[in-house]
């Protein structure tokens, strides 16, 4: 940690939007209200899989409804994640399609001037369907034979024809996997799966959209990019991106789920230009249930070591069930390689991993993009190794993580960077006195109807994807800073804050260089109009990137305000400094050792009467490294060995986040990041009826549950900290903590279920049923 | 695919102040009505399109109906009496404990605040979190109508999921617990796949006791079977019978019998298998509860 006293960063400050939230002031998408709005709701497939021969619409219309059907809309093939480069982006959908490919998915939809107005007119439309079989499972989708969901697809501007389903495959190969082999004492090999999870935010997708008289469009979309839907909006549409502008509405909550232009935002669209006037669209919980999900995925992985515990070569394939749009596998599969090696080193290794279509909801990035699932099959296997090698697992993990000074490729092969800040070691050791680790016994010491158990798990995520070199994924961040006349500044930039505090943080990186309080630190209201470019907050990049680009732009606005202060004062504008008054937050302009000064204040309000002009900052930044955020989790749990429930009865939840900007904040991440990984173990999957296509919960939260306070451990009981680093590259010493706080807890929950039962489960969600009976087939009771 | 935000059919909203007004608007039975108490069933029924009455009538402008008294030994609680209400007028009477916990435990506190004991039995769910509680007690239900009054049985009225023996003219007008003997216990247990949610399975004991005697012991199992299910037989195995530990045979054999008679499917909450596994042992835990309250030395 560097010896630099920061007045504001790493303070427990008041959240910005806190107020406006808990009294209900903040305006989201579901809140924005326009003269003459329509309302609309979209047709949703009963079918999973099914061509669309007719719609009759003619009742609908009579009710005074304004229909849109495949006819009405763009023929553009759009992908409505944008991260990848053109050439990486494979393309598969439609503002509306004429084939279905899920239950859930948009037929037609109709606008009208009430909610209810425009349900009853759905009602009465007719769509007449050639039905398709459904294929639901990715092993069977890939067999000869089976029916195709797609003849072809785009990928960048070629035709892609698409065989066995498969969306996409990759295989990535380091070093020689047969000598690396060869070379190890003992080869470990297991099979692990994860859930088809919910992202479960609390705001549904939502968007109104203004067409205006130029013929260009206003939107005030749920997004976590602004400038992607934009993009995105202005090539299916064919507008100008000048005349399409791009609000940023307060979100509540993402988890990933709001990382592409979702499809809602296009239909929305192509409704409010077909009825020249504006509309709303807001899904409903089981639309949005039938929206997207996370990756569900099977892992086959496999290390060899040496008697020593050191790795020396490792192996994982994966079969990611896509659902029914390819949103992005391509660089997914690529971060699950860089998830697989990123956390222990590999002499050789392979990775090949393959995504394929199914007649499912499509799935999309939710927390961690892959990694709580490679993860959760790393983790698990290290506990294996160290077990059969009769080691500690946590001595395993010190002998083979990546750390200092090594290659780190967590977002994909081609975003490579060196490691320069590493709290691993730090968390482990810590982490292992505060959870009592070496009293957790043996299994096959534990009796009785209630056993406890502690394990460990370790994970990381990248804080966003820059890099030194351009690779296939685009990463930078735009921001404007200006100091008002009032000794207040503006900070104007296109990110997002999920509930997090990303902008709060923004905010403190701004002032502190500038030396004002946070508290006189606005965050402009901002659009696609006002800002620079931004990809998107996303891959827990916000205050790494975006920080990066904030600070570089009030780095250039204090230049500005020095400059003016030492004009006023009569001295060399690199021998000023500035200091916050502890009070007001105000700033003061001063040279040390003298009573010359002068308040940031003064000196532009002098500059405004003089005409000197605005202290102005703008930078468009791209981080030229992607550092690692390591997490390491300790959880004890509690199985009762008749029920087969599990308790999470403690944990020890430690981060290595470089410089900490909201401690607070970090450790409501860190324990929220617990929460969705325990219940990622225990809890969260979501079925589809093999016959019908259908959801088994019903797309409702009566049946998709998810934990809340109730299933964390008592409050004592959940520890938390931080690990004392400092991030060379990042704003103030910072890196990313967002999905990291996820990523490795799944993976301790099984160590812990292991450590309790001597059984291992591999395959999540580790429901009570199934616990059971794999105590059962255990004897443990008998 | 259903919309859970609104409700498109239309229907009329009446809100009577008094029981004569009630039953003058219940005397209608030619259009579709539905009564309403905390609405937290009706509607979301209605927003899934499950039930499209023409007519909702709130019982909750009623004051008579918010009243929880005891008269005679016997607990009488209104219909339209909250359940935090109810929930609070348990907690000063231990040996209803069981009783306590199942209303306490339907949903969260948002719940807690709208939701009635009388929409709880009236939705007739075989998963409803107070009637285990309710029917091992012995409770009934006064009904009321235009024409009268009838008393019956909380076992008689639940007639299977989704089913009651009420008439279209009548409106439940009080639930009856009698208050057991201070030798009594009871406890109530509900497995649920998270904190807040609806019963995988649900139990409630009564057990009095006469020193190491099981003088009585009533049993029910929400959440396996068409209606909650009374199981009378265990009462045959344990009463008057000395109970020498909580897993003794005799308990074991008790539990068993629960297992065995109950009547569990697989739905998206748990499997046949799994309740008929846990009902035995959750039978032995809520019994042990019971059986050391009935002694008067537990909490
Ligand atoms: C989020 C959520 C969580 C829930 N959790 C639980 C739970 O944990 N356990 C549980 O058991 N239930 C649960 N429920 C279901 C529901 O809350 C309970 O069944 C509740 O007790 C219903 O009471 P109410 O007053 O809201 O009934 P209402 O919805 O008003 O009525 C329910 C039914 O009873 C009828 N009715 C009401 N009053 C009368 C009367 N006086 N005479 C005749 N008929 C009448 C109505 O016509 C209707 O058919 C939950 C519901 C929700 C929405």
């Amino acid at each position: 940690m560097s010896e630099k006293k920061f007045f504001s960063v790493g303070r427990d400050t008041q959240k910005k939007d806190g107020f406006g939230k808990v009294t209900g002031a903040e305006i989201f998408s579901c809140d924005v209200i326009l003269p003459g709005m329509l309302f609309a709701r979209v047709l949703r497939s009963p079918h999973p899989h099914a061509r669309i021969i007719s719609v009759d619409t003619s009742e609908a219309e009579a009710m005074g409804a304004v229909c849109l059907t495949y006819d009405d809309v763009p023929k553009k093939v759009y992908n409505e994640r944008q991260v990848s480069i053109p050439e990486r982006t494979y393309r598969d959908r439609t503002v509306l399609p004429n084939i279905i490919r899920h239950v859930g998915e948009g037929v037609m939809a109709v606008a009208a001037p009430t909610e209810a107005l425009a349900e009853k007119a759905l009602a009465t439309v007719k769509v007449e369907y050639e039905l398709l079989p459904g294929v639901f499972d990715p092993v069977r989708a890939m067999e000869d034979g089976c029916t195709a969901l797609y003849d072809e697809v785009m990928l960048g501007d070629k035709v892609l024809p698409i065989e066995h389903n498969i969306a996409c495959q990759r295989v990535i190969e380091e070093g020689d996997l047969a000598e690396g082999f060869a070379k190890a004492d003992l080869i470990v090999e297991d099979s692990f799966s994860t859930g088809r999870v919910y992202h479960g935010q609390m705001e549904t997708k939502g968007v109104v959209c203004k067409p205006e008289a130029d013929g260009g469009i206003t939107v005030w979309p749920t997004t976590q990019s602004i400038h992607n839907t934009r993009q995105l909006l202005g090539r299916i549409f064919d507008i100008p991106l000048s005349k399409v502008n791009v609000h940023r509405v307060t979100i509540g909550g993402a988890f990933g789920s709001s990382i592409q232009m979702n499809t809602p935002i296009a239909i929305c669209v192509a409704l409010a230009r077909k009825a020249g006037k504006p509309v709303k669209l807001i899904l409903t919980r089981e639309e949005d249930m039938y929206n997207h999900c996370k990756y569900p995925s099977r892992i086959k992985l496999k290390y060899g070591v040496t008697k020593d515990g050191l790795i020396t070569a490792g192996q994982l394939e994966t079969l990611v069930d896509a659902g029914a749009h390819n949103i992005q596998i391509y660089p997914l599969l690529g971060c699950m390689a860089g998830w697989f090696v990123s956390l222990y080193r590999m002499p050789a290794l392979r990775f090949a991993g393959t995504g394929v279509y199914t007649n499912k909801a499509p799935a999309c990035a939710m927390q961690g993009y892959g990694n709580p699932q490679v993860t959760f099959a790393v983790e698990s296997l290290m506990d294996m190794i160290a077990d059969k090698l009769g080691m500690d697992p946590i001595e395993l993990r010190l002998k083979n993580y990546v750390g200092l000074g090594q290659t780190f490729w967590g977002q994909g092969p081609t975003v490579r960077s060196i490691i320069r800040s590493c709290g691993v070691e730090e968390m482990l050791v810590k982490g292992r006195e505060m959870i009592g680790w070496d009293d957790r016994g043996k299994p096959e010491e534990k009796t009785g109807r209630f056993r406890r158990g502690i394990g460990v798990g370790r994970g990381f995520h990248t804080s966003g994807t820059g890099a030194p070199q351009p690779g296939e994924v685009i990463d930078y961040s735009t921001a404007m800073v200006k100091i008002n006349e009032d000794g207040s500044a503006d900070v104007s930039t296109a990110l997002m804050c999920h509930g997090g505090g990303t902008l709060d943080a923004i905010a403190k990186i701004v002032g502190e260089e500038l030396g004002i309080g946070v508290e006189l630190i606005g965050v402009s209201p901002s659009s696609t109009a006002t800002t620079g470019y931004d990809v998107c907050t996303h891959a827990t990049r916000g205050i790494y990137c975006g920080g990066a680009a904030a600070l570089r732009a009030a780095t250039i606005a204090k230049k500005t305000i020095l400059e003016i202060a030492s004009k006023l004062l009569d001295v060399n504008p690199e021998a000023l400094q500035i200091k916050p008054n502890p009070v007001t937050g105000e700033g003061l302009i001063f040279l040390e050792g003298t009573d010359k000064q002068i308040t940031v204040g003064e000196a532009a309000k002098t500059a405004q009467f003089k005409g000197w002009g605005t202290a102005i900052g703008v930078s468009s930044h791209r981080q030229t490294n992607c550092p690692p955020c390591f997490v390491t989790n300790f959880i004890e749990v509690e199985v009762d060995t008749w029920t087969g429930e599990i308790r999470t009865t403690r944990a020890v939840a430690a981060v290595d986040a470089g410089t900490v900007m909201n401690p607070k904040l970090t450790a409501g991440q860190l324990e929220g990041g617990l929460c969705r990984g325990v219940a990622l173990a225990l809890l969260e999957d979501s079925d589809y009826n093999p016959e019908t296509g259908h959801l088994t919960c019903n797309a409702g939260l009566m049946d998709y549950k998810m934990y809340t306070a109730k299933e964390m451990p008592m409050i004592d009981d959940l520890q938390v900290f931080f690990a004392n680093t400092y991030e060379p590259s990042g704003p103030f010493g910072a890196k990313g903590v967002g999905e990291a706080a996820n990523n490795a807890t799944a993976g301790a929950v099984a160590n812990a279920v292991y450590n309790a039962l001597g059984i291992r489960i591999n395959d999540a969600p580790m429901t009570p049923e199934k616990v059971l009976k794999r105590i059962e087939e255990a004897g443990i009771n008998s | 695919m259903h919309n859970s935000r609104i409700i498109t059919n239309d229907f009329d909203f009446f809100q009577p102040t008094s029981m004569t007004e009630l039953y003058e608007l219940l005397a209608d039975t030619s259009v579709e009505t539905k009564l309403m108490a905390g609405g937290t069933d009706l509607i979301p029924q209605m927003k899934e399109g499950r039930k499209a009455p023409k007519r909702v009538i709130s019982t909750m402008k009623i004051e008579e109906l918010a009243c929880i008294t005891v008269q005679d030994g016997i607990l009488k609680i209104g219909a339209a009496a909250k359940l935090k209400k109810v929930a609070a007028a348990c907690s000063g009477l231990p040996t209803i404990n069981a009783l306590h916990q199942g209303v306490s435990s339907v949903g969260k506190l948002q719940i807690l605040n709208m939701a009635t004991i009388a929409g709880n039995i009236c939705t007739a769910s075989p998963a409803a979190d107070t009637v285990p509680g309710l029917l091992t007690l012995g409770s009934s239900v006064t009904l009321k109508s235009v024409n009268g009054e009838r008393e019956v049985a909380l076992r008689d009225f639940l007639a299977g999921p989704g089913k009651t023996t009420i008439q279209a003219n009548e409106v439940l007008y009080c639930i009856n617990v009698p208050l057991p003997s201070e030798n009594t216990g009871s406890e109530f247990k509900k497995m649920e796949r998270v904190g807040a949610d609806i019963a995988k399975i649900n139990i409630s004991v009564v057990v009095q006791r006469n020193g190491n005697t099981c003088e009585s012991c009533k049993v029910a199992v929400g959440s396996c079977g068409p209606t909650t299910l009374l199981i009378d037989k265990v009462d045959d195995i344990l009463g008057g019978q000395e109970i020498s530990g909580p897993e003794s045979e005799l308990i074991q054999k008790a539990a068993q019998l629960v297992a065995d008679t109950i009547t569990p499917i697989d739905d998206i909450r748990s499997t046949a298998e799994y309740r008929r596994k846990v009902a035995a042992v959750i039978f032995m835990d809520v019994f042990q509860i019971a059986w050391v309250r009935a002694k008067g030395d537990a909490a």
